[in-house]
């Protein structure tokens, strides 16, 4: 099986808003790859978008399966341009690690912290990368959208990093342990196999909602300030006399308190920490 | 003797901490949501001072023979009525239970001052604080508690809005104000030459004070009478002039009834609007 470059202009239709007689021009290219890992593992793939969705599904297969859809708003033929020119996806697979970066201009994707938009002026054109991924079920992920970033992942094995701000993130029997969060939008996910390793779940505006087996054993932090905490398992307190720590400031001693709940589930386990500020967290048994 | 017998009491006691202590660890059934702390003073040979503002709950300070503070802070659930009024309903699910938060707040001390503040200005709390017996208290809330102080000497200053002030076996000196609420004060000494205040807009008034306690008192209900079982040497009525245009001058005959008790000395304001207002002998 070689490797399949595709890249087709379907697409590139124009319309007149008629009211404030801007042109817009819309464009939408569809991207196809099939990407190899190498080495004995574990292997990683990388997903990182400025603007657009990420749904990854685990299967039974090798490869990674990429299917995307680049579309570009864009005011004129020369805006269409600069985006063609300045937004670029780069992939790179054949190691341990399958990345795929839609990068701006200057280099610039999700979840770097080095430069920010200083005095940029933004383009007149909007580059949006919406990725449908098949990825072997062993696969640790690292997803980072921005905006419009609804991000689903289902059916993986391996540990995951889920990063999101403006969009809900999703997941589905799910079989690792991570991190997932977003700033506006819910979290919601179920597990088919209890997490195995410390993880945490945040957002700001959106609920929190995880669907747990039978068999779930943690030990669960838990916060929100417009909202409730919820459970159906048998949760039992955790009172830890250490939880209010001092800190000293010169000849000042401040005292935080600890606002989180905290439970232990069954016999208890990984730390999971369930953290919002607008919405209820809702730790679920899965009903079999 | 005295001191014998309180020794005793704390060894008889000391068994029955040490059970609680072992039954509480590591994890409890219920209480998910109350916090404690103890805050040692920089200096516990001196006096110190313990300033707490609230929003929503009520505050009780009680003095002890404790060198430092114990702090214990319990949240109250949003209630029902607050739910149904954002609509946010609890979902239904068979076996689905809400657990309790605990509240965010801090603690600061800095030479012997401690303050106390919530951090969450939502969700009301009880917050429950020993203190030593010799601490200066300024305690303020809005909603939803009293402020209930119970055998601390010091000076203190109290502000609610929306619930009584209760402050008993206090010493030093007071100033103590709410909106809606009484205002009930019970001394068992008082700091001389310190002007104090009791005022509320709808409660009454009730102070009580030790029987040779020297003041001048000034005694206002606007809809509610004035008590006092002190021999009150009544001052003359006091009055504001002021000059009408026509060039006739108008003496305005204040409602505050002014009047010295044991001969006299700081200034003692008592007032409320629709409530009665006493002012009693301790211990009579």
């Amino acid at each position: 099986m070689r490797k399949r470059h595709m890249f087709a202009v379907t697409a590139a239709v124009a319309t007149f808003a008629g009211a404030t007689g801007v042109g817009i021009i819309k464009k939408e290219e569809p991207v196809q790859r099939t990407l190899h890992f190498t080495g004995p593992g574990p292997h990683t793939l990388e997903v990182r978008t400025i603007t657009g969705n990420v749904r990854i599904e685990g299967y039974d297969g090798a490869d990674v399966v990429m299917t995307a859809t680049r579309s570009t708003t864009a005011d004129s033929a020369a805006d269409l341009e600069a985006a063609q020119r300045d937004v670029t996806l780069d992939v790179a697979d054949g190691s341990g690690t399958i990345k795929a970066v839609v990068r701006y201009e200057d280099g610039e994707t999700c979840g770097d912290h080095e430069h920010h938009h200083h005095g940029r002026d933004w383009p007149d054109y909007e580059v949006r990368y919406d990725f449908t991924i098949k990825v072997p079920r062993d696969t640790r992920l690292v997803v980072c959208t921005i905006n419009d970033g609804h991000v689903n992942v289902s059916g993986t094995r391996a540990d995951f990093e889920l990063r999101s701000i403006n969009g809900p993130i999703d997941f589905a029997d799910m079989g690792g342990s991570g991190e997932a969060t977003t700033i506006n939008g819910a979290v919601k996910g179920s597990f088919s196999a209890p997490p195995r390793g410390n993880s945490v779940f945040k957002t700001i505006n959106g609920s929190i909602v995880l669907t747990m087996p039978a068999s779930f054993a943690a030990e669960l932090r838990m916060k929100t300030f417009n909202g409730g905490l919820y459970t159906d398992f048998d949760a039992r307190a955790l009172t830890s006399p250490q939880a209010i720590t001092a800190e000293r400031k010169g000849s000042r001693t401040i005292y935080q308190s600890n606002s989180f709940a905290r439970v232990r589930i069954g016999n208890g386990g990984p730390e999971m920490t369930m953290d919002t500020l607008n919405g209820d967290v809702r730790i679920l048994r899965a009903a079999h | 003797m005295k001191k014998l017998a309180s020794s005793l009491l704390i060894l008889a006691m000391l068994p029955l901490w040490a059970t609680a202590k072992t039954a509480a660890a590591p994890t409890t059934p219920a209480d998910t949501s109350t916090q404690r702390v103890t805050v040692p003073l920089s200096d516990p040979a001196r006096p110190g001072s313990l300033n707490v503002s609230l929003i929503h709950g009520s505050i009780t300070v009680r003095g002890s023979n404790r060198k430092d503070l114990l702090l214990e802070v319990r949240p109250r659930e949003l209630d029902e009525q607050e739910h149904e009024e954002e609509s946010v309903k609890p979902p239904k699910t068979a076996g689905l239970r809400q657990l309790s938060q605990p509240l965010a707040f801090t603690v600061e001390e800095e030479s012997n001052r401690v303050e106390i503040n919530s951090t969450d200005g939502r969700r009301a709390c009880d917050m429950i604080i020993e203190v030593p017996a010799h601490f200066d208290l300024n305690l303020s809330t809005i909603n939803a508690g009293e402020i209930q102080v119970d055998g601390v000497d010091g000076e203190h200053e109290i502000s609610n809005v929306n619930g009584a002030i209760r402050l008993m076996r206090v010493g030093g000196s007071v100033v103590a104000h709410t909106t809606n609420g009484a205002v009930n004060v019970t001394f068992t000494r008082v700091t001389p030459g310190k002007p104090m205040a009791f005022t509320t807009l709808n409660g009454a008034v009730d102070v009580s004070l030790p029987p040779t306690t020297k003041a001048n008192l000034r005694l206002r209900s606007d809809n509610g009478q004035l008590f006092t079982d002190f021999d009150l040497t009544q001052q003359a009525v006091e009055m504001k002039e002021t000059k009408e245009p026509g060039g006739r001058t108008m003496k305005e005959i204040g409602k505050v009834i002014g009047g010295s008790i044991n001969g006299g000395g700081p200034e003692f304001e008592l007032r409320s609007f629709n409530g009665s207002v006493y002012v009693r002998k301790a211990g009579s």
